[in-house]
This record gives C-alpha cells, structure tokens and sequence, in this order.
C-alpha cells in the first residue's frame, strides 16, 4: 500500500483526525493541548473541510467546563463534536463527561496528558489527569508515540460511535505531544473506511429535535435510578471487541496492526514490565537489549486501558511469567498502589480463580512510579527493574528515576546501561537561545530529512521556563529504523552550541560522546577560539576527543541582514558535518524550506535568508585541538555569601542539576522562601542603560517603568557615600525636605534584560546632542566590569526612612524598594513594571492570591521567585492556586485575615489586666491608615510579644493563642492578581463573586487583551479588529467593560490605569484602592509581545493607547456624600484616531493585510465604540451616585485622621 | 471663446499640460476623481518606496516571530498568518482602481534602490494599467561609507 509520510507532532497528528470527523469543536487553551485546538481554528480559518465537506466551527469559551458544556450540547444536538484539553482542564470536564457517558452519547476528547497540579503545577507529562477522569466511565486510549497518536484518535473516533461509549484519547504531555516524528499520514478514504456513515446517521438521529422530542437528564430517585445505571453493562462489555474490531480494520488498510494490549520480548520470558503510554519504547528498546544477552524479560504494552482489556492481557502474557512490574505514571497517595497496579492485581486474581488458571503460580505484582511531570525514564533507569523483579523479596512499591532518601522507594540507576543504538542512526543535540531561530531550524531540519530522505527522523525540544534569554536543547535523532527512543539524548554524535556564552555556563559537551563533532558559534578566528573557551569546556573537548568546528555565525548573520538569527547560518554546517546529506542537496533542501516557509512573509526575508545560507559552509572552519593540554588552574570565583537553601538547592537547579536532588532536598508541602531570582545573574543583556548624571532631572520614570528593577533610583545622605568606590556616580538631590542628600541611578548589569525601555521614556536629553539623554544603551562588553562594583555599594546604601518620602509621586514611589526584581518576564513586559509599583508601595505588608498566567509563572516558576524580602525580612506573601478560583482564593485570605485579627482583638480585650490599658488601647484604636501608624502597630505588637511571654497561670493559654495571632494586629493588603484570561473568562465568576461581598480586597487585573502565557489566544478583553488565536480574522465582538460591570455594584472602587500614559494616575489610584477599605479593581493595561509591538516602545504604544481614547484612564471613588460623583474621569479627550494607534501594531495591523475588506469594517466600529465609550463615560463623570449607608456621627465631634492617598477616617477606623 | 490648452507628454495626449504630481492621497480614487473634475491632465500616483516594502516585510516578520520558541507554553503568539498583501500588492491594486476610474492617463512612481527591483516593479506598474511610469532616480553626491 503506498503510504505518504509526514513530521509532525503528536498533537498535529491527532488534531488531523479529529478535525476531519468534527462538525463542532468547543476549545479552551491549556498546555500541553493548546496546539490541537489552534491547528483546527487555522484550518477552519483556511476554509479546509471535513471529511463530509462542511468546515468545523471552532469555537473558543470561557474555561474547560464551558467548552464541555458546549461540546455536551452539540453532541446532544445531534453534532459530531469534539475537544481538547489536558491537567485541570480535564477535570473541570469531569462533571459532563459523568452525564455524556451515562447517555451513551459517543464523543472523544483528545487528552495531552499533563500533572495535575499538587504541591506546584506543572506544565509537563503523565497520567495523573486521564487516571483521575476514568471514574467517569469513557472508555480509554492510551497512544505511546506520534504514529499512535495519529492512528488512535481514529480508533477512537470509530470506536466511539459504534459503541456509544465515549472515548478518552491520550498521549503524553510534550513527550509525545511535542515531540516531532516521521509518521504514515491516514488518508480520507482511511477515515471514510473506519468512520462509517450508518455509524454517524445513528448518532445524528439521536440528536434532540422538536420534530420528535424527547426529555433526557432527568432527575430519578432511589425506586430506579440504580437499575438504569446497570442497564449500560453491555455497552461498556462490548467496547474492548469493538476497538479490536476497529483496530483490525485499520490494519487491513495500512498495515499497521494493533492489539488492545501487545507483548514484545522473550516467548519464555520470567519477568514482564506492564506499562502504557511513551514509555513503551525505552522500556521496549530495553527489553531488546536484554533479551540479546539471554534475559528472560518482556514488556506488555497496554493500549486500551478502559474497559480493562482483561481476557487480552491474560491471553497475551507468557506462561512462564512470574514476576510482573506494573509501572505507573501518576501518584494516588493513600491507596494501596496506583491504577494501573490495582487493575494488574484485580485482573490475575479474578484469573487465577477460575477453574483453568492461565499460570502454575500466580505471578508476584509490584507496582512502581515513574515519569510524574516528564521525569525520564531511561534504559538504565527500567535495567533496574527487571533486576528488582529477579530478587527474592522485590520491593512491592517503588519508584524509578529518582533517589528517595525519605520513604527509600526508589531503585538504582544503572548509568552504564544503553539500549543498542541502530546502525546509521545520528543522535544531534544543539544549544541555542529563544530568540535565535535554532529551533525553528532544527524543526525544519526534521521536515527536510524525515521527508526527502527515507529516513526516519525525531525532534525533541526543551525549553526554560524563563520567557526572556531562554536556552533552548533540541534534541534530533536520523535513522534507518523508525525512533522508539522517549527520552532524551545521552551521547550524542553531534553538538552544536549556538551562543558561545552557553559554554561554561550550562551543560554542553555533557551530551556529547566520546569522539563527538562539535560546532560552535564563536566571534573568534579558528585559532583564538581556545584561548576564550572556560578551563571546564577545554577539559572536555580533551577527555572526550572532539572534532571541534567553529562558524562566527553572528558575523555572518548580520552581513546577510538577519540581525541576531543565526539558524540558517547554522543549519547548513549541521548537514555538511552530520554528513546525512550531501551538502549540495542539504543547501537545495534548505532553501526550498525556507521559501515554503517565508514566501508568504515576502521576498526580502527570503533573500536574506538565502544570502545567510550561501555564505555559511564558506565561513565554517576545523578547529585543531592538537597539542593543546590543560595546565592553566581555573579561576575561582569568590562566593558570595547567600543563604544555606540557596547553596543546596537553588543553586544546583540553576546549574541544570535538579535531577540530582535527592526526595529529601525538596521541601514536602511546597513552600519556598522568597527573594532567590537574586541569584541568577543572567547577563542576557546585549546592551545595558548607563546614567549620565549631566543630563538627569531626577524624574524617577526610567525606574518607575522599569520591568525587572533592574534600573534603581536611591536616595541618600551625602554621607552614604563617603567611602564609595572610585567612579561612583551620584548628583545632588534637590528637596526642601531633604537637605544635604544625593540621588544615584543605577543598573543591575547581571539582572538587566537589555530591553530599553527605560531609555525609551526617559524624557532628558542633551542640549547639544539630542540623541543623547540622561540613559543610554551602551554594549555591555564596554560596562559590565564598570558596573558590578557600582551596583555592589549601590545595594549597600541603606533605604531611605520610607517615612520620609511622599509615596504618592512617581519620583518619590521610586524611592522606595522594590520587593519584586529580576523576574523571567519577556524584556519590556507590560505586566511586571505594576507588579514592581505595587511591591514599592505595599510589599511589606501584602499577601497576594496569583491567578496562573504569565504572573504566576514569571511569579512563581522554579529555580526562582522575584518576590523578595526587605532588610527588616518582610515581604509579599505569594500564593498561587489555580487558575478559576483566584479571587476566591483571595477572598480566603481576607476572610482569614479578618477573622484572624477579630479574634486577637478579643484576645486584647480578655487579657487587659495582664497586658495594661494603655498597650490594649494602643493596638484596639490605632487607625493604622497611614505608613507611620502602621510602623507603630508594629511596635506595639512586638511590646506585645514581650508581654505576653511574660504570662503565666490561667491566662497562659490565651496568651498562647493571642502570641500566635499577633501579627494579624497589624494592618495587611490582600491583593488578587492576575491576567485577563483569568478576570474576564475563567474566573469571572468569582471575580464577580468577590466584588459583590464588600469586603478588603485589591483585585488588579494585569490586562494584556490576551492570553498571553498560553500563546495569544483571545480572551473577552481582546478588543474589536485585533488578531489573535480563536479570532484570526480579528475579533469582530467588541471587549468586554469589566470596569461597568463592578462599578454597577455602588461600593466597589474601580480604576483604569496605564502607567506609560499616565504614571502619576496609576500611582495615585494604586494608593486609592489599597486605601478603600471595600473591594477594588485596578484594570492595568499591560503591552505584551502578543501584540506584535516592538517591546522597546512598550511604554510609547500605552500613551497612544490612551490619546486615541482606546483606553480611558477613571477612577471610580464609591462616595457617601448625596451630591457625589464617583466616576472621574483622568484621561484628555482622545486627540487621535484609533487608527493612528492601531497602525503600529502587529495584531491590527496584520489584518489590515490579510483581510482587507474586514479589517476596515471592523476599524469604523472600533473607532464609534471608542467614540460611544467616551461619550457614555463623560456623561458619567457628571452623574451623582451615592453608596446607601448608615448615617455617621457628626464629623465635627470626633477627629478625623487623614491617609496616604487622601482618605479621611474617624478615629474607629471607619472611613468618612 | 475657448483654448485648446491639449499637449503632448511622454507619447501621451493630455487635454491639459496641468498635472497632478505625486501626492500622498493621489491613490485614493476618491481623491483621484476629484483631481480629475478640477482639471488635471493626468495624475501622477504617489511613489511606491522599495524601503517601504521591505522595511513592512521585515517588520511583520519580526513581529511575528518575536518571542517564538522562547518557552514551552508558548511557541508562538499569533494564528497562521498567511500570504498579506504587502506595499506592493497594495500600491497595484491603487494603480488599477484610480485607473478604472479615469479618463486621463495615471503615471505610478517609482523609488527602487536594488538590482532588479527598479525592473520588477516598473513590469508590475505597467501590467497593473499606469499609462507612464515616473523614475526617481538619484545619486547622493557623498560616500556613505565615510
């Protein structure tokens, strides 16, 4: 049969299928499944029909239980629909597939099996989601590689609609789902085959019709609701025959023949590994190996995990088993063992009890963990096992590819033990950066020989979880025979580093093996090349006998006109070395590629691309080691001194060693201590902003912008700086309160991520030179040594007495210290800089519920968080919890806090005569509105402390409680953050919820109008016109007013900020809502990359935002005065079209482009809804409104104390 | 009493030596009609910049491939994008409007700066309908590598 073969991966590969059998397709993202779904809204998008020539209707809702809920509705409709999801996604789906099984209505969703988020989230693979989901009664189809991906999601699909039971589809979160490999594509007529129509016409004619109506999901009562549960049985029993009949089928067509369960290895063999999913093939590379030395070992591949295929697995195993190691790739603490485990054990026991029993003796079960969160699995970590199983007492529960120093679980690695590598096969590893187009490369590199050559071809890539300066491992496999191998690459024939400062940095040559070709990029001439390299690389390239090549691919690049992207400079000494292609055909190869893929984009991309592409095999050079030696010690750096956690555990995740870690290195609940991004020292920067005093004017609005706190305003006595290093730079201060004092500004060279932005808005520039200003981006060779030891003395100057500074100016909100710095954030992000203002303000006494988003992962994602502490060890509490239960999860902490402080109070009260009158008094009645009363509660709790140590007798215990309570006497912030995804969609609800219970809570919505950690797809914040994943022909629904909708409520506080419009109004209204003492909601805009803006300018597009009147600037002060008017209006009439603002964006700009006809459309009703939004809030600014309230005690008898931001309050704390 | 103000110009036969030089909004046909109403002997459509088109392509391509590759949850932040239509195609698609519209002769206009693109474009300027093409040639009398 002639087959066509395609790279892709396993997402694209099942997202084909489902696509060509669907009518509806209700999606919500969420990685690792986010591509399925998009993949489907391009091809709608590209008008490309299903198998029965109408287009899908993708369709993007508010969270995974919207998009069940749709999917639910189409199907009972009668419609082939169809969804994707992974992790919690899946299991906000739980509840509709209980009701879609119990209806028998056939369905499949497609899962990338992701962890569950626990102690943390995860992004990254196992079964935890699909394990969780089967109590729900689909059936389940587990595909262990892209091909099965591809040929499953048809099984299932057929499957499904002759049985009427629902499938689940899975497949290993980015192992698999990520993973690109060469693959038989199924043509229609391979679907037409399977997906038979009497099959479809009897699901549509089920379908709810008022020409023949039905009722279903009815409510039933104890008489018989238990009878129709059992009535299912035989649809559920006949299921397993199904999907053998439907594989048999499959088979017929392609030849690929599968088994509900398969058995690959010894006929005679005495020990069997049960496993499903990707690991299949180690395990089964493994079992090959083994069995070639004369083991008597198996593996038992399980594919349809549910309805337990039983009879099959008994049938398939063999006679001579005794011992079996089921592997599981999920954790369920407190059962007996995992599901897999407990299936394995039920099923020989109900066949040992039989009258012919299958074996002599029941074999002995262990039950092992592996792979949570794509942890490895391993040749030499499965070796192991079956040595386990060969012992006398096997441990009964293990785990593998771990140390478990606590529990003593785990198994020993075998770091020796490889599989035998296919003769022919090439293993390539290569480093790069993010923004450097390797992988890009190397993806094509996997299209061009997995599709021209014969061979077989894998590519598997790893990112960092840091969005800017990112290093990239792209791990590539070629050969003869299709790749088996689901991890990654140890030994390595080939690498390439792309970045020459990756060496000595991070692993390099540890990939590669004895005798390896190695390529660099390196800005030195061949024999310059050792004299740069660090001692550790040189070692290496010894030891292991290199063939060392260099390209200086920078150079080469830019003279092609590609600035920093370096792949197609790269990609063509990968082929001449590798030696896979001639290098005539791998330049052909390449540049057909590069025109497929770039033609679309226009021909100058393409020419500079071939003008790279030409130039490269003549710049690459052989890179003679001979006669080098290592005689030359290292330098050792001096430690700083850092904290005890940090040296043992922070440090070696930084160095790629967290594998390594012990179970006992990791703390058991989850909890890390704040302030560790301070130990990174990135140096991504290419260029750094050095401060010319000359020019400065102290405006404080480079550090005010700044994303990472990477550029510091201090001010400090002069004598601060009496001792301070040559060339130190600082200028007067000029203050009629500060007398005598100086100002510095000052670069982090390490922490900086080079983005310009501060640059960008700094207002002063030289009189003579006007390109000139008070910060300029200079190359960071020229400055970093210049600049350590100024930052060094600058870190050392104490913080001003925040007392002293009015925190309510941009100059003086800069004077304060942030307590959130050097995050992962993209360079330039618009979200970080609120989050760095907030942190100024507040940080000392907030504690923060954090949505997860792009905020929770530059948050909070490990080696470190930016979240840090202040001299005195105070900082923002983070927490994340999910991602739809955000505000609630905030409303917990004030519930807690409130109900915390009230029972201290009364605590005071009970202990009066033990702790004096004044004390008590002192804490009951301070009005703690303003920093200074704040910081004397502080001392007033640690006089309590004193006290209450001092107590003994029948008072002790109350002491006790009120000791542990202390803390809450003083006043705290609970602050609610996250993005739009979170605030408009997923966690509206609650959001809802939150500001409709009046209670202290600062909601700040970090609105990047998209979602922008999953990729960019739309949210109900993405405005009218503007191109996004789910709205590719621009969004033609306008954005939703969050702000309208809790203004409604009376008593909310509601602001609209933008700081690169306005940074003195988003100061004074983050004051305003911290101050209110009800809910408030603080809309931020945030520029982000998904708005295809250059990031530099981040700050310039939030001006244009707000002069066109695209984003208003408010302020919505709930007012008890009658004659009130709350809405106030900050922003000017706009004063430029929203077409001048939207020209200079990627995301409208592009549709202008593409969809010429629509875009103009979509731009006149973008322009009347910011024309009507304004008119509609200038009426507004006119309107009285007034919050229903009791009537207050004449002002004139009791004092009033006045805030920071300007609230007035009586002397009970009640505001006024 | 009324003048025959016709004349001659680059083999074209004007009714008047009065022409509407490149302009910005000469493209727009709108704009073009009323040049025509008012008396105008031809019209000159504003120049199309080789920069220009480059400069767009290079743009969109970086905007687009800003960030991508960089972090696995995120490979890349827009839907496909597929063929646009660039300051090329769209000056043409002006060409032939204004010139369905017109009753005298429309002269695109020219700024190439490489090899080839001067020819390439003039081709495309002329199959699109402009009656006569204006070349702004020019040397800069400096050494720009100094």
């Amino acid at each position: 049969m002639d087959q066509t073969y395609a790279c892709l991966d396993g997402n694209e590969a099942a997202a084909r299928i489902a696509y060509a059998v669907s009518e509806v397709i209700s999606i919500y993202p969420i990685t690792p499944a986010s591509p399925m779904a998009e993949h489907c809204d391009d091809w709608a998008a590209a008008r490309r029909p299903n198998l029965w020539g109408k287009v899908p209707d993708v369709v993007e809702m508010q969270s995974e239980a919207g998009a069940a809920g749709a999917m639910h509705g189409a199907l009972q409709k009668g419609a082939l629909a169809t969804t994707f999801t992974a992790s919690q996604g899946l299991l906000l789906m739980v509840p509709n597939m209980f009701k879609i099984c119990g209806e028998l209505t056939p369905a499949v969703i497609h899962v990338a099996a992701r962890t569950v988020a626990t102690h943390a989230l995860s992004i990254f693979g196992d079964h935890s989601d699909v394990m969780h989901a089967r109590t729900t009664g689909w059936a389940i189809l587990a595909a262990g590689s892209v091909q099965e991906a591809h040929d499953f999601a048809l099984v299932a699909h057929a499957a499904t609609l002759r049985a009427r039971v629902p499938f689940l589809h899975f497949f290993d979160g980015f192992r698999t789902s990520h993973e690109i490999n060469r693959i038989a594509l199924l043509e229609d007529d391979d679907i037409r085959a399977l997906v038979r129509d009497p099959d479809v016409l009897a699901f549509r004619s089920r379908g709810m019709t008022p020409d023949a109506p039905v009722v279903r999901g009815t409510a039933q009562n104890p008489d018989v609701f238990f009878q129709a549960r059992e009535a299912s049985n035989p649809f559920h029993q006949a299921v397993p025959g199904i999907v053998q009949q439907v594989m048999d089928e499959l088979a017929a067509r392609t030849g690929r023949a599968y088994g509900l369960v398969d058995y690959h290895g010894a006929a005679d063999a005495d020990r069997v590994i049960v496993a499903m999913g990707s690991a299949t093939g180690a395990i089964e590379e493994t079992v090959d190996r083994l069995v070639s030395e004369g083991e008597r070992v198996g593996m038992l591949r399980i594919r349809l995990f549910q309805p337990f295929p039983a009879g099959q697995i008994i049938a398939a195993l063999p006679a001579t088993v005794r011992a079996i190691a089921v592997l599981d790739r999920t954790k369920e603490p407190g059962a007996i063992g995992e599901p897999l485990y407990l299936e394995m054990v039920a099923c020989l026991a109900e066949a040992m009890d039989q009258a012919d029993p299958p074996f002599v003796t029941t074999p002995r079960v262990i039950g092992g963990r592996y792979g949570l969160s794509s942890k490895e699995l391993t040749p030499a970590m499965i070796k192991p096992i079956f040595a386990e199983l060969a012992a006398d007492r096997p441990k009964r529960h293990f785990t593998v590819g771990i140390y478990d120093d606590v529990t003593h679980l785990s198994l020993p690695i075998d770091a020796s033990f490889r599989s035998v590598r296919p003769a022919g096969e090439v293993q390539a590893v290569f480093l790069g950066l993010g923004s450097d187009g390797t992988v890009g490369a190397n993806k094509a590199s996997v299209k061009i020989i997995g599709e021209s050559t014969g061979l077989y071809a894998q590519g598997y890539f790893v990112y960092d979880s840091k969005k800017s300066g990112s290093i990239t491992v792209s791990h590539l496999r070629f050969g003869p025979e299709p790749i088996r191998s689901t991890y990654l690459i140890d030994g390595a024939d080939f690498v390439a580093c792309h970045q020459f400062g990756l060496l000595g940095k991070t692993k390099v040559l540890d990939y590669a093996r004895r005798g390896a070709t190695v390529l660099i990029n390196a800005p030195y001439p061949a024999d310059e090349i050792w004299d740069h390299l660090p001692v550790s690389v040189r070692r290496e390239l010894l030891e292991k006998e290199i063939d060392l090549w260099a390209i200086d691919a920078l150079a080469v690049a830019g003279e092609a006109g590609m600035g920093g992207r370096i792949n197609t400079v790269m990609q063509p000494c990968f082929f001449q070395l590798a030696g896979i292609l001639p290098a005539d055909e791998a330049i052909r190869q390449i540049k057909g590629f590069v025109e497929k893929t770039y033609a679309k984009r226009g021909d100058a991309i393409v020419q500079r691309n071939f003008a790279a592409i030409d130039r490269s095999l003549e710049r690459l050079v052989h890179v003679s080691l001979a006669g080098r030696t290592i005689d030359e010690a290292g330098v050792e750096i001096p430690a700083r001194a850092e904290p005890d956690f940090v040296t043992r555990f922070t440090r070696r995740l930084l160095a790629g060693d967290g594998d390594l870690l012990p179970v006992s290195a990791l703390p058991a609940d989850g909890t890390f201590p704040s302030g560790t991004a301070q130990y990174e020292k990135r140096g991504i920067a290419q260029m750094l902003p050095i401060w010319d005093p000359t020019i400065c004017i102290d405006c404080g609005k480079c550090a005010m912008v700044c994303p990472h706190a990477t550029i510091r305003m201090k001010v400090f006595p002069a004598a601060a700086v009496e001792d301070a290093p040559a060339g130190f730079l600082h200028k007067e201060f000029r203050s009629h309160d500060l007398a005598d004092h100086r100002l510095t500004i000052q670069v982090a060279p390490d922490d900086c991520t080079g983005c310009g932005v501060c640059v960008d808005v700094c207002p002063a520039k030289s009189k003579t030179d006007s390109s000139h200003k008070a910060i300029n981006m200079e190359p960071v060779a020229e400055h970093r040594d210049i600049e350590r030891p100024r930052w060094d003395f600058f870190q050392s100057i104490p913080m001003l007495d925040r007392s002293l500074v009015n925190h309510a100016t941009v100059k003086g909100s800069q004077m304060l210290e942030p307590l959130f710095e050097f995050s992962g954030a993209c360079a330039g992000c618009g979200e970080t800089p609120y989050l760095r203002l907030v942190s100024q303000l507040f940080g000392d006494r907030m504690i923060i519920a954090n949505a997860t988003g792009c905020s929770s992962i530059y948050g909070g994602n490990l080696p470190t968080t930016p979240w840090t502490v202040n001299a005195s060890g105070r900082g923002p509490a983070w927490n994340n919890s999910l991602f739809e239960d955000n505000a609630e999860f905030g409303l917990g902490m004030r519930l807690a806090l409130d109900a915390q402080t009230d029972q201290a109070r009364q605590l005071l009260g009970r202990l009066a005569p033990q702790l004096g009158p004044d004390l008590v008094s002192g804490l009951l009645e301070s009005s703690q509105a303003t920093e200074v009363e704040i910081e004397l509660q502080r001392g007033r709790v640690a006089e309590l402390r004193d006290a209450l140590g001092r107590i003994e007798g029948p008072a002790a215990a109350d002491a006790n409680h009120l000791l542990a309570l202390a803390g809450d006497l003083v006043r705290k912030g609970v602050w609610i953050i996250g993005g739009d995804g979170w605030a408009y969609d997923i966690g509206f609800g609650g959001v809802d919820q939150v500001l409709s219970s009046g209670r202290n809570v600062n909601i700040l919505v970090l609105d990047t109008e998209v979602y922008s950690n999953t990729g960019g797809q739309a949210s109900k914040s993405t405005p009218r016109g503007a191109v996004a994943k789910f709205a590719a022909a621009g969004k033609g629904t306008a954005k939703k007013d969050l702000g309208a909708i809790a203004r409604s409520y009376g008593n909310v506080f509601v602001a609209q900020i933008a700081m690169g419009a306005n940074d003195q109004q988003t100061t004074t209204a983050l004051l305003e809502a911290d101050a209110w003492p009800g809910p408030s909601l603080v809309i931020a805009y945030s520029t982000c990359i998904a708005h295809g803006i250059d990031m530099t300018k981040s700050m310039a597009h939030q001006k244009d935002a707000v002069r066109s009147g695209y984003w208003p600037l408010y302020r919505f002060h709930p007012s008890e005065v009658e004659s009130g008017k709350p809405f106030k209006l900050d922003s000017a009439t706009p004063s430029i079209p929203i077409a001048a603002f939207v020209a200079n964006e990627t995301r409208f700009a592009v549709l202008q482009r593409t969809h010429p006809e629509r875009a103009a459309e979509l731009a006149v009703l973008a322009q009347a809804d910011a024309d009507e939004r304004w008119r509609y809030y200038e009426q507004l600014s006119g309107i009285e409104r007034t919050v229903p309230h009791v009537h207050r005690p004449d002002p004139a008898i009791l004092p009033e104390v006045e805030s920071d931001a300007g609230y007035r309050y009586d002397e009970s704390g009640e505001p006024v | 009493m009324s003048v025959d103000l016709g004349t001659r110009y680059l083999g074209l036969s004007l009714r008047s030596p009065i022409v509407a030089s490149a302009a910005p909004h000469n493209d727009d046909p709108v704009v073009a009609g009323r040049l025509q109403r008012a008396g105008a002997g031809a019209i000159v459509l504003p120049s199309l910049f080789e920069e220009e088109i480059v400069a767009e392509e290079l743009e969109i391509a970086r905007s687009l491939e800003q960030g991508t590759e960089h972090f696995a949850e995120a490979l890349d932040y827009f839907p496909a994008i597929g063929q646009f239509l660039g300051a090329a195609e769209r000056y043409l698609g002006a060409v032939e409007q204004v010139k369905a519209r017109s009753t005298v002769p429309v002269i695109g206009s020219l700024n190439a700066t490489s090899r080839g693109a001067w020819v390439r474009y003039a081709h495309l300027i002329q199959d699109a309908g402009a009656d006569a093409l204006e070349l702004n040639l020019y040397r800069v009398a400096a050494d720009p590598g100094r």
